[in-house]
């Protein structure tokens, strides 16, 4: 293979080639497909002798080890944010909305997490009741974001004062990569970030391992990401473990939600009760979302989660047969089931406060309280996040957002709403700007400073 | 501002008005009656306890030997007759008549509680010392006249202890006859008094009880007018209270016109104890029918106002259409069961979406005859509501909709999501050992969702829903 053919030198500058293209070119800002099609047949190297790489060894003893590598960087930011679901979204906008260089990095090619790849569209949670009144507590970016969905054709359905509303996950793609875009992140898709950068020297002040960026896998290997704050938004800590943080590893209900076409051709008889399997309205007319709950299971074992694809698929399968077989509904069809399987709770960070139902219900007030989170139905009061729920124990200058939020298992439940994830994502964007821009470590940030740029960006804060 | 003034000044000079004539008019009546009493010629003294309703109709459906003593004086007969049934029409009328412009003890009861509250207040508070033991004399009250109310038919054996005996004008014409044989009488009408002023009138004194009787009727016109021009929650609230306060005189009332339903509640209540969620720790119905006084004292002590008291029109004083109570089984009950039931509580959870509070007892507390007992928190494990119970085929869950609220929302834990492989789906288990039946997971339960086909979409809790989860009674309390 022609790869083993290089030379260690001519690699290093294989990937130090990349990078440059790569910064120079890529999705950043308003640049025009032009600069990477006038690219096309360039020759990304030189000679293609393989001489120098550096694949992982199996050792006599059965063992299986990665030689050591030095690392092509492929760019260095002020905030990192890892995981572009609707926290990491939320994050990186907030925090290049700050004037700061973002970078948001992404293991598939779409932006909206769960709410789009996972096909999970029902916006659950962002009322809550105070007194007789009910109140929208999810603004800033979540509300502007419902807001721009309004705008678009089919972006949008049940927008109403006190409702829950659905969206298109296809609009919601579409407007993170505007909304993303406008915002001058730079971003890296096709990236699955792998591994946590920790300085060699420990924080002087607390002596905890300062975290300096994360690694990403791409078909060119192993790329470092420097940055002044990181923001681990995978939803399973996929940043914060390898960098050490404490945190606990749940076995949360795994699904796979789906989407079903046709049901405006449906013809049921007057009176006739529809079949089981209909699943939620969509903005688009004629076709639905199904969820699914699915069993309580390890979200990061990777023979966990094929098994349940497996088995999910031909559940799913089952519950189409069953829609198609009520008279009246033989034209309905499995439009897509969602790329991204639904994971819900993994490994939650032990942060330096942890949610816990009870306080939420007794509506505990903090100090730090970076945004109001909301109840499923407006079934109990709004709850504060602190800042401190983001912050790990053990670990500087990364915090997290979204669902791996510090919360006991119940609390858990109500912290990963989508709602309550750009809450949370945009207090940590703020934050994290303001730690880098102030040049001090993420759980120092002034927290008058991120309330006040908070407001400034049209966040609630009760 | 200076017009205001003047109208509130107007106003309270009207208002002074109005007491002083009252005043007077009660101390008028009074010293007729005194008189009369002291007057030489017994047929007179005789006749004037009559003004008593309690005392007159007794007499006039019960006792034709009173009556004919009473008419065979000719003038003064026909005197007392009319002014007694005047007295009977206006307590139809207006509430407690008879108590607040005629009784004679009434106003000695009124006058020394004015004198009591302005000297005392300070050292002894409103009520006194011995209000701490009023339950105890609740207690004792109740069970005391129910189990004489039926002497009243048969005044042959009326003794000093039939609450005959304890009418105000009998207990006055005695005092006036004679001291001594008064005394034990007397006695007990100061330690009424002590506990607190109006405890003779409310808690004790058998005239007012048919009064109340009397008064109901009008209740009744007045609720279903009301009842059409939909009152507020909390207004409701006040009226089912006082309301229940009436149903207590009622059910006295009826104890008293008919001794054998008093033998029959034991076997009735058996019967119908399937229909209620009674209040937590109350074990065996009908026990707590012998002991509830109908007082509606925990109907308006409980906080999160979701006990109701069974009431004569609709059987429950539901303020809401949902299905969550046992109403529409309680409409279809006999006059007879409904006689036996009226004024006592019951919890509906669909009162104000509430449930039963895990760190409360205020209800067993308000409870002056320990119908409601619970000695600590915890009993309320054993005395429970009841249970609550999962129906599949209403839960969100089973329609593919992302809901886990019962789970978060149950106070003591006792729900727990469970994977069932058939259904490929986790599903709501209630723990029975765990779960008191407080009603959190019934009124949190977003229940079915209706999804009409592609068109309008329902979001589950904005309409009449259909819940997932309803309280049973425990298997086990159905058999004793
Ligand atoms: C089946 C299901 C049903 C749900 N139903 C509802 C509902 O009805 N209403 C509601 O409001 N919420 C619902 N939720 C919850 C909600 O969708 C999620 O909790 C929410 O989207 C989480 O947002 P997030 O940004 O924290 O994480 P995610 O949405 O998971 O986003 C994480 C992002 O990070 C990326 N990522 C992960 N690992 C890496 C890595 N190593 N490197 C790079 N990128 C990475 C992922 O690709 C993803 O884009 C449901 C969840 C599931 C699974």
């Amino acid at each position: 293979m022609f790869l083993s053919e290089l030379t260690r030198r001519d690699l290093l500058k294989t990937f130090a080639f990349g990078a440059a293209t790569f910064s120079a070119s890529s999705l950043k800002t308003q640049s025009t497909l032009a600069d990477f099609v006038s690219q096309k047949d360039k020759t990304v190297g030189e000679l293609h002798d393989g001489s120098n790489a550096n694949p992982v060894k199996l050792l006599a003893e059965g063992q299986i080890v990665r030689p050591q590598l030095s690392l092509p960087k492929i760019s260095e930011t002020d905030v990192l944010v890892v995981g572009g679901g609707p926290a990491g979204c939320c994050a990186a906008i907030a925090a290049a909305r700050l004037g700061l260089k973002t970078t948001l990095v992404e293991r598939y090619g779409h932006f909206g997490g769960l709410a789009t790849g996972g096909l999970v569209v029902h916006i659950l949670g962002h009322w809550t009741r105070e007194g007789d009144k009910k109140v929208q507590v999810t603004q800033g970016l979540g509300e502007e974001m419902m807001k721009r969905l309004e705008g678009l054709p089919n972006g949008i359905v049940n927008r109403e004062f006190g409702r829950n509303p659905t969206l298109d996950a296809e609009t919601y793609k579409y407007l993170l990569v505007e909304m993303i875009t406008e915002a001058n992140v730079e971003v890296f898709l096709h990236s699955w970030a792998i591994d946590a950068i920790v300085d060699d020297a420990p924080d002087s002040t607390t002596g905890n391992p300062v975290v300096r960026g994360a690694v990403i896998q791409t078909k060119l290997g192993p790329q470092a990401i420097l940055a002044k704050q990181t923001i681990d938004t995978t939803g399973d800590g996929d940043v914060f473990v390898p960098a050490g943080a404490t945190h606990t590893q749940r076995l949360y209900n795994i699904g796979l939600p789906y989407r079903i076409g046709n049901l405006d051709r449906a013809k049921p008889q007057e009176g006739q009760k529809p079949p089981r399997h209909l699943g939620d309205v969509t903005p688009v007319p004629g076709v639905r979302w199904v969820n699914m709950t699915g069993p309580s299971l390890d979200g990061v074992d990777v023979k966990t989660l094929s098994k349940l694809e497996l088995s999910h698929r031909k559940q799913i399968w089952k519950q189409i047969q069953e829609v198609r077989n009520t008279p009246g509904y033989e034209e309905v069809f499995l439009m897509e089931t969602a790329p991204q399987i639904g994971v819900r709770i993994t490994r939650v960070i032990e942060g330096e406060e942890t949610l816990t139902l009870e306080n939420a219900k007794a509506g505990k007030k903090y100090d730090d309280c970076v945004g109001i989170g909301g109840a499923w139905h407006g079934d109990h009061l709004g709850w504060q996040i602190p800042y401190r729920s983001l912050v790990p124990r053990n670990v500087e200058n990364i915090i997290t957002a979204g669902r791996s939020l510090s919360a006991e298992p119940l609390m858990s439940d109500v912290v990963r709403v989508i709602p309550n994830c750009w809450v949370s994502g945009h207090a940590a964007g703020v934050a994290a700007a303001l730690a880098a821009k102030d040049g001090v470590i993420a759980r120092n940030v002034s927290i008058p400073d991120v309330q006040k740029a908070l407001l400034d960006q049209k966040a609630y804060l009760g | 501002m200076d017009n205001e003034k003047k109208l509130n000044s107007s106003n309270v000079r009207r208002r002074q008005i109005v007491k002083a004539v009252i005043w007077s008019v009660r101390f008028g009546i009074f010293s007729i009656i005194i008189a009369a009493f002291l007057g030489s010629v017994s047929v007179v003294s005789r006749a004037t306890v009559h003004l008593s309703p309690l005392l007159f109709l007794s007499g006039t459906f019960q006792n034709s030997e009173t009556q004919s003593s009473s008419n065979a004086s000719g003038l003064i007969g026909a005197i007392t007759t009319s002014a007694a049934s005047l007295i009977i029409l206006l307590c139809l009328l207006k509430k407690r008549f008879f108590c607040r412009f005629v009784c004679p003890l009434g106003l000695c009861v009124d006058v020394a509680a004015n004198i009591r509250r302005k000297t005392f207040r300070t050292r002894f508070g409103r009520y006194g010392l011995v209000f701490s033991h009023r339950r105890f004399f609740a207690f004792f009250s109740f069970f005391w006249f129910c189990s004489t109310a039926p002497l009243l038919f048969f005044p042959e054996v009326a003794s000093p202890i039939s609450a005959f005996a304890f009418d105000p004008m009998a207990i006055l014409s005695q005092t006036l006859n004679s001291l001594p044989k008064a005394t034990p009488l007397l006695l007990i009408f100061l330690i009424c008094f002590l506990i607190s002023p109006y405890f003779w009138r409310f808690q004790f004194c058998p005239c007012g009880a048919v009064q109340e009787l009397l008064y109901l009727p009008k209740t009744f016109v007045q609720k279903s007018l009301k009842h059409i021009k939909k009152e507020r929650l909390h207004e409701e609230k006040t009226q089912s209270s006082i309301a229940s306060r009436r149903n207590f005189w009622a059910m006295v009332g009826i104890l008293s016109l008919s001794p054998t339903i008093a033998v029959s509640i034991k076997k009735r209540g058996l019967s119908l104890k399937k229909f209620f969620f009674r209040p937590p720790g109350v074990t065996r119905e009908s026990e707590f029918l012998a002991k509830c006084a109908r007082c509606g004292r925990c109907v308006k002590a409980c906080p999160n106002e979701i006990l109701t008291l069974v009431n004569f029109s609709n059987g429950v004083n539901s303020s809401s259409e949902e299905s969550v109570s046992p109403k529409g089984e309680l409409a279809n009950l006999s006059l007879l069961d409904k006689a036996i039931l009226v004024g006592t509580p019951i919890v509906d959870f669909a009162r104000g979406a509430q449930f039963c509070e895990k760190d409360c007892d205020v209800c067993s507390q308000a409870c002056p005859t320990g119908a409601i007992f619970l000695a600590d928190i915890a009993d309320k494990k054993v005395k429970s509501i009841g249970i609550a119970k999962f129906e599949m085929e209403h839960c969100m869950l089973y329609y593919e909709q992302e809901c886990s609220i019962c789970r978060r929302e149950c106070p003591y834990g006792a729900i727990d999501l469970v994977w069932l492989e058939e259904e490929y789906l986790e599903l709501p288990t209630i723990d029975e050992n765990i779960c008191v039946g407080c009603g959190r997971c019934v009124v949190t339960c977003p229940g079915e969702p209706i999804f009409l086909n592609d068109g309008e979409y329902v979001d589950p809790g904005a309409t009449t829903r259909v819940r997932a989860l309803s309280i049973v009674k425990k298997s086990q309390e159905r058999i004793n």
